[in-house]
C-alpha cells in the first residue's frame, strides 16, 4: 500500500466507522464528493462491510446449511462500551 | 449540462448511494433519508438548468454536497420545531432500513466468497470489529494482532470485494 492510499484508506475508515469529530466530517465530506477516488474507496468499503454484516448476522457458512437471509442487519458498528 | 440526460443517469447512479453513506451516520430514519435524497435530486436538477447553475462538471459534486447540506439543516430546524413528533418519527431502531440500498443477494454471495478465502482469525476479526461486537483494539488485542493489520484486511478484502463487483459488471454488459 503506498503512503497515499494509506492516508485514503484511513480517512475513510475513520469517516466510515463515525471516529471523526462534526468539524471533521464535514471537510471529509467535501473532499469525498468531489474526488472519485475517495468516494469510491468509502461506496465498496461501505458497502463490503454492509454485506459483512448481512453474512455474519445469517451466520457464515455454506448456503445449503444456512438459515434465511436475516432483515436485522446494521453497517455502522455500535461502539463498545 | 442542461437538459443533459447524462447528468440524471449520472446523479441516481453515483450521487445517491453516496448521500445515503453521508445521511444514514445523521439519521436512523429511511424515510428522512430517501425525503432528503430526493429533495436534494430536485435542487441541483432545477439548478442545472438555470443559466447560472453548475457549469462544469467537476463542481457537481462539491454543488450536490452542498445542496444537500442545506436541506440536511432546514430538516435540523424543522426537527426542532417538532420535537415531540421527530422523536418518534425520526428515531425508530430500524438498522435494516438504512442498510438496505447497499446490500442485495449478488453483493452477498460475492462477500461470502472472500471471507471464506479468509482464515479463522481474520474472518473473526472482521466479524468483531463490524458488528460492534468489541472496539479495534480491543478485538485486535484478544487475537492478537496489531490495529494495522485490521487495516490491511479491511483494505485487501474490499479491494478483492471491489474487483470482484467490476468483473460481475464487466460480464453483464
Amino acid at each position: 500500500m503506498t503512503k497515499t492510499a494509506r492516508e485514503r484508506l484511513e480517512g475513510v475508515e475513520r469517516y466510515l466507522f463515525d471516529h471523526l469529530t462534526e468539524a471533521e466530517r464535514n471537510r471529509f465530506e467535501e473532499h469525498l464528493f468531489s474526488c472519485p477516488v475517495c468516494a469510491d474507496e468509502a461506496r465498496i468499503t461501505a458497502i463490503f462491510a454492509a454485506n459483512a454484516c448481512a453474512v455474519f448476522l445469517q451466520g457464515f457458512g455454506p448456503p445449503s446449511v444456512r438459515p434465511g437471509w436475516s432483515e436485522s442487519v446494521c453497517l455502522r458498528p455500535v461502539p463498545a462500551g | 449540462m442542461e437538459g443533459d440526460p447524462f447528468v440524471g443517469e449520472h446523479f441516481s447512479g453515483y450521487f445517491s448511494e453516496l448521500m445515503w453513506i453521508k445521511l444514514r451516520t445523521r439519521f436512523r430514519s429511511a424515510d428522512m433519508i430517501r425525503e432528503i435524497q430526493q429533495e436534494t435530486f430536485a435542487r441541483v436538477m432545477q439548478a442545472l438548468r438555470q443559466k447560472d447553475g453548475v457549469k462544469s462538471p467537476e463542481r457537481l459534486g462539491a454543488f450536490v454536497n452542498s445542496v444537500c447540506n442545506h436541506v440536511v439543516l432546514e430538516r435540523f430546524r424543522d426537527r426542532s420545531r417538532h420535537r415531540q413528533q421527530d422523536l418518534s418519527d425520526n428515531w425508530p431502531d430500524k438498522r435494516i432500513d438504512l442498510d438496505a440500498p447497499l446490500i442485495n443477494q449478488e453483493r452477498i454471495q460475492l462477500v461470502e466468497s472472500i471471507l471464506a478465502e479468509l482464515s479463522d482469525r481474520d474472518r473473526n476479526l472482521l466479524r468483531m470489529i463490524l458488528l460492534g461486537e468489541a472496539d479495534r483494539a480491543g478485538a485486535c488485542r484478544r487475537l492478537g494482532v496489531d490495529e494495522d493489520y485490521f487495516r490491511v484486511l479491511l483494505h485487501r478484502a474490499k479491494t478483492r470485494f471491489g474487483e470482484k463487483l467490476a468483473n460481475r459488471k464487466a460480464h453483464r454488459a
